[in-house]
């Protein structure tokens, strides 16, 4: 198991297997037995049709459901990669996925070819289907610039399958594709707290990005999600700071618990001396009254999330 | 006229603005079926013709659904630039990758412009591909030598053995309608102004040949054409006195029972609006909200087309 190729393919096998068996749970045994032929068909022959149309069809055969996992595949989940949430995926989206792990079973090259031929013509379920795969697929790396491409995207739909709970951008995106994703992700209105990785990839320059963000929704007269002080807390400065004196002062209920969640994560004096002064919610934030989850629950209890 | 639902099952929407849809969703539209044809100068590379049907499959099934309207779309080599043959050789081996996509609900349009060999050569090549992916086909018919274009589409389709049921016959008129039913076709009508068909003279066909396997559409594109032909000629026939059941089946049952050969288009897809597939639904959907007035009042203006 020394040779890369054969510890890819055991990882492909592995993750094929499991969702498998998780399909088996949720689609009807006939459409599973559907699949699995598919599979043999696609394994025996090398008819790009058969695989066009297979790919194509899976979701009139499968259904669109969102899975439900019992709690032996949840638990399983972390442990085939770490941030991967299967529980996101709907039936079309895993089965198209495993039929993609099985031609990478047999042939790595072909995949990636196969993967960008369908990327080149792909409709907008197709598309998020691939980004929600990208995590489990072998060689991740090899699609960063069809990842990155995504996040371009007008469609919400597709933006949301790369940036919300895939754990793919924060381990292959750059800082500038990270941070633009993240910008781009308060732009639009996507929920936030569902990005993998947020706090571990935040960083000064995103800080100062976000921090000149709300400077201008605030000249506009708009409101800014209180999401955005989670990543500027580690980096207050003598220049962030007078934003969240700013929250303090003016700020709602909920964007000065944001600047006392804020202030709690930064080591720059001046924080301190804020807290004191805030003593009610500096406490709430050490008994853990008040989280960044429980912000992010405020905000988005009345909205629909993805 | 109780609020009724249309289907148009031929319109050009990459054409048409946001001013139209948003008319067609207050007219009752639910579906639209966008067959891909050429985009009024011929194109030179098969990269164009790929990037148009992604974007039948994509950006413009998106557009669509944030006006709370359905879009599929039938793909195909049309006959005019079938004639641009090293072109058309390339834009058949893109075919296999569209056609078994979601949505996509047949071939079309394809059939014969100036009736030349080239044409005839890459219509039958198209069949042939439409039996094997046992799906629906849209006829387009020519506009100069009607006739006797109509009659050969239909002995070509039958002299490959495809079934007339799985075949939609488009652009008919007085001339050409009696020899389609017979043959057991579903024979389209498009209401058009100047060139095609005029509504008028379309109720006088159903009152004639009865709402059987009939059905109109509006063909709208870049050119001075209605994209609310469907609802306006619904209201006519009312207004002549034709049942309700027969504008029902003529403006959206039969379209629904010939398009929904494939599989690919339910009732259900439109049933409760778009909420049915929450993946597909996109934050600000629907600009309708709200109570906007409608640009155009089909009950009002400009009815009659001719």
């Amino acid at each position: 198991m020394n040779n890369p190729e054969s510890k890819n393919r055991a990882s492909i096998l592995l993750i094929k297997n499991y969702l498998l068996s998780v399909l088996s749970e949720n689609i009807s045994a006939d459409a599973c037995k559907w699949l699995e032929d598919k599979i043999k068909e696609i394994e025996a022959t090398s008819d790009d049709l058969i695989i066009y149309q297979a790919f194509g069809r899976i979701p009139s055969i499968t259904g669109k459901a969102k899975l439900n996992l019992s709690n032996t595949h949840l638990h399983q989940a972390g442990g085939i990669k770490a941030g991967w949430c299967p529980a996101r995926l709907h039936a079309d989206q895993a089965a198209r996925i495993v039929l993609l792990l099985s031609i990478a079973a047999v042939n790595e090259n072909e995949f990636e070819k196969k993967v960008r031929t369908f990327f080149d013509v792909a409709e907008v379920g197709e598309a998020a289907t691939l980004y929600l795969g990208f995590p489990v697929f072998p060689q991740p790396e090899k699609f960063i610039d069809l990842a990155v491409n995504g996040v371009r995207s007008n469609m919400k739909i597709l933006f949301e399958a790369i940036a919300l709970q895939n754990p793919y951008p924060a381990a292959h995106f750059d800082i500038n594709a990270w941070n633009q994703m993240i910008l781009k992700a308060f732009f639009i209105g996507s929920p936030v707290c569902k990005i993998y990785g947020l706090d571990k990839r935040s960083n000064l320059k995103l800080a100062y990005m976000l921090s000149d963000y709300a400077h201008e929704r605030w000249a506009a007269g708009r409101k800014v999600n209180p999401e955005l002080w989670r990543l500027v807390g580690p980096f207050i400065d003598e220049k962030i700071i007078r934003d969240i004196e700013l929250l303090f002062s003016r700020g709602d209920d909920l964007e000065k618990e944001a600047a006392a969640l804020a202030c709690a994560m930064s080591s720059y004096p001046d924080t301190r001396k804020i807290l004191q002064e805030n003593k009610g919610l500096y406490s709430k934030t050490l008994t853990q009254e008040i989280t960044w989850d429980t912000v992010a629950q405020k905000l988005y209890s009345e909205k629909q999330t993805a | 006229m109780k609020k009724m639902k249309f289907i148009d099952p031929h319109v050009h929407m990459v054409s048409r603005t946001t001013d139209d849809y948003q008319a067609m969703a207050e007219a009752g539209i639910v579906a639209v079926i966008e067959p891909s044809f050429w985009i009024g100068q011929p194109r030179t590379e098969a990269g164009t013709f790929k990037d148009y049907f992604s974007s039948l499959v994509g950006w413009e099934r998106f557009r669509a659904s944030q006006f709370g309207i359905r879009h599929y779309c039938t793909i195909g080599l049309n006959s005019k630039e079938a004639n641009n043959e090293a072109l058309a050789e390339r834009v058949m081996e893109l075919l296999p990758l569209y056609l078994c996509k979601e949505g996509v609900v047949g071939l079309g349009e394809v059939g014969y412009d100036d009736q030349t060999p080239a044409e005839d050569k890459y219509f039958r090549l198209q069949l042939e591909l439409a039996k094997k992916l046992n799906i629906v086909v849209q006829i387009h018919t020519p506009h100069r030598d009607k006739k006797s274009g109509t009659s050969r589409s239909m002995d070509v389709c039958l002299e490959h053995s495809l079934s007339p049921e799985n075949v939609i016959v488009d652009h008919n008129n007085e001339e050409t309608v009696r020899e389609v039913l017979d043959k057991g076709f579903w024979a389209a009508f498009t209401i058009y102004p100047s060139t095609k068909m005029g509504n008028a003279r379309m109720v006088e066909i159903v009152k004639q040949y009865g709402p059987e396997r009939i059905m109109i559409n509006s063909a709208a594109d870049w050119g001075i054409s209605d994209p609310l032909a469907v609802p306006k000629t619904a209201w006519l026939m009312e207004q002549k006195g034709i049942s309700e059941e027969a504008i029902e089946k003529v403006c959206y049952k039969n379209a629904l029972e010939a398009f929904g050969k494939s599989g690919q288009m339910k009732e259900s897809d439109w049933a409760d609006g778009q909420s049915i597939d929450q993946r597909s639904t996109f934050s600000g959907n629907s600009i309708l909200r709200g109570g906007m007035t409608p640009k155009v009042d089909p009950k009002s203006s400009n009815v009659i087309i001719e």
